[in-house]
């Protein structure tokens, strides 16, 4: 398993973070999917909570760790992207875990809130994808590729 | 080097490839059993794992070379990593079976010296330990499943009068440990007011259950054959009823074939959601000889009108019927070769889809204390074609096992399979 730099695990943390789970069906067509709930536990596993069995995303999780495919955990926060490619580890349907996903569901949004599943997955590599970082990176390994010639850092403007 | 000779979960996979490696491996753990080396024996010993006094291990077989004399509380069922459950009782070996360790605070199963992967055990209920206002121990009340709870409100079957009992069958031929459990009384008929103390304190641990099953021994007396039966579980599952604020709670009976009044009653006056009778074997000669109960009260037709009949009270798919996959092979009466078993699986499970009945199929253990203790078990392979073509044929019509699941029930390969649809 992948550690994750404090920075992601800040960002995982954080609830203002947006949290994004991409997934491809048995057919091979893409799923994406906001999952709020998803953090990192104490053993640096991630987690999140999925309320139904039939959710397109439930189904996906089923077929990834039944054939062992791997899943893009995605987390943002302003101009920050990180992507982290993550393995099926856990599909957790009873005992502390769900407990705890759940109390916290129901804290949120009543007693009558109710998860079926906690997905547990493990990280097996991690990559800052915010696009200053990805330009940085690009312009080192391409210089002058792709960008185009009248961006401000580049053309000297008439006074 | 594993310790099994005939081909394993990862062979049959390589036949198979469109069963997961999960469910096969529940499978084969079903039919070949479960042992704890010494360390997993302590830990399930942890107030998570420490499930009950009613499943006990004591010094016997291998653990006679571990230095456990005194009895050891048992785990509950088997989680693999999918959350598949494998309801497989631990210390309770069979069949060359399979080995749970524990090492540096995980679980991890073998299949002799090759290890196969972290499993976890089903934890402790927070129910379990108290006892309800009679001074009864709630866990001699109810069981748990990972997310079930499963009573049994009359804990005697009748069809073991006179050696009618279905010939797989051990159900109560062993109680010293329930009778133990509760505290040495053991009456044949639970207080419906321990059921609904007992249901009462359950649902107050939050996420731990979804579904409550009833499931007892026949009783076949009364005015019309198995009244005194229903008139058991209705009185029951009202019990029941009393913890919930609306009119159906998701609940399953498995119970004998009852006619039509009774069904209606069950369902009109209780919160009952599903009803299973179970047909346990399809061809006709040998559901009069492998279960000579159900033949004598009141026949294979009775038993498969009583589904059919269901399916207009409880609706297409709230009715199930279990066959326990593998004794129609069973000698000198049964199939000569798999092919025909399998053959008549389908039929079954092909006429009971027809009229809305979900056919689900269990992995036969051949128990000590049952007739066919003894008797070889079919292959794993056998239960891999099985579950595809059932899987298959319920799909075409339409059916799914939501009562019965992998979540609910974990006892059948083929609802496993149901999870993607
Ligand atoms: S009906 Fe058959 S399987 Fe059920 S308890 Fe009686 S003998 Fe056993």
């Amino acid at each position: 398993m992948a550690s994750l730099p404090d920075e992601v695990l800040e960002l995982l943390r954080d609830p203002a973070s947006v949290k994004l789970l991409a997934t491809v069906d048995p057919d091979g067509t893409p799923h994406l999917a906001i999952r709020p709930s998803l953090t990192v536990l104490e053993n640096g596993e991630l987690a999140f909570a999925e309320e139904l069995d039939s959710s397109e995303l439930s189904q996906d999780l089923v077929h990834a760790i039944w054939r062992d495919r791997r899943v893009t955990v995605g987390v943002s926060l302003g101009a920050t992207v990180w992507q982290i490619r993550a393995r099926l580890w856990r599909c957790v349907i009873t005992g502390p875990l769900l407990k705890r996903f759940l109390l916290l569901a129901r804290a949120e949004r009543g007693p009558d809130a109710d998860i079926s599943t906690v997905w547990v997955l493990r990280a097996d590599d991690v990559r800052d994808d915010s696009p200053a970082v990805r330009r940085l990176e690009d312009a080192s390994r391409r210089p002058n590729a792709g960008s185009h010639l009248d961006r401000a850092s580049l053309v000297r403007r008439e006074a | 080097m594993t310790r099994s000779h005939e081909p394993g979960p990862r062979e049959v996979a390589a036949l198979h490839p469109e069963i997961p490696l999960f469910i096969l491996l529940k499978m084969d753990l079903q039919r070949r059993g479960l042992r704890l080396t010494p360390a997993a024996l302590e830990a399930v010993q942890d107030p998570l794992y420490d499930y009950s006094r009613s499943y006990v291990i004591y010094g016997q077989g291998d653990y006679v070379h571990t230095g456990h004399t005194a009895p050891k509380n048992a785990p509950g069922p088997l989680l693999l990593r999918d959350g598949t459950s494998v309801l497989v009782l631990a210390g309770a070996e069979y069949n060359n079976s399979y080995t749970v360790d524990h090492q540096d605070g995980r679980f991890l199963l073998y299949d002799g010296d090759e290890f196969l992967d972290e499993v976890d055990f089903s934890p402790r209920p927070d129910f379990y330990g108290k006892r309800t206002s009679r001074g009864t121990p709630m866990e001699s009340i109810a069981t748990a499943r990972p997310q079930r709870i499963d009573i049994n409100p009359y804990r005697f079957c009748h069809f073991w009068e006179g050696g009618n009992q279905c010939r797989y069958c051990a159900y109560f031929t062993d109680v010293t440990a329930s009778k133990a459990l509760a505290d040495g009384k053991f009456p044949r008929q639970v207080d419906p007011e321990d059921i609904f103390e007992t249901v009462r304190e359950a649902l107050k641990e939050p996420g731990r259950f979804s579904q409550i099953m009833l499931t007892s021994g026949a009783d076949p007396r009364g005015e019309h054959t198995f009244d005194f039966e229903v008139d058991r579980q209705i009185e029951a599952l009202q019990a029941i009823g009393r913890n919930f604020q609306g009119r159906r709670f998701a609940s399953e009976l498995i119970g004998c074939g009852y006619d039509k009044r009774q069904l209606q009653r069950l369902h009109d006056e209780t919160g009952l959601t599903s009803y299973c009778p179970d047909i346990e074997v399809w061809d006709p000669k040998l559901f009069d000889w492998i279960c000579p109960g159900k033949a004598k009260y009141n026949g294979r037709d009775w038993w498969i009108r009583s589904a059919l009949d269901a399916v207009d009270i409880f609706g297409p798919g709230n009715v199930y019927t279990n066959a326990v996959a593998g004794v129609e092979l069973a000698q000198p009466h049964g199939f000569k070769t798999l092919d025909e078993a399998l053959a008549s699986h389908f039929e079954a499970c092909e006429f009971f889809a027809k009229h809305g009945v979900v056919y689900l199929s269990l992995v036969w253990i051949p128990w000590r204390g049952s007739q066919f203790h003894g008797q070889p078990q079919p292959p794993l392979e056998f239960y891999a074609r099985l579950i595809k073509g059932l899987r298959d044929i319920k799909r075409a019509y339409g059916l799914t096992s939501v009562n019965d699941d992998y979540r609910h029930c974990g006892n059948h390969g083929d609802s496993d399979l149901e999870r993607i649809a």
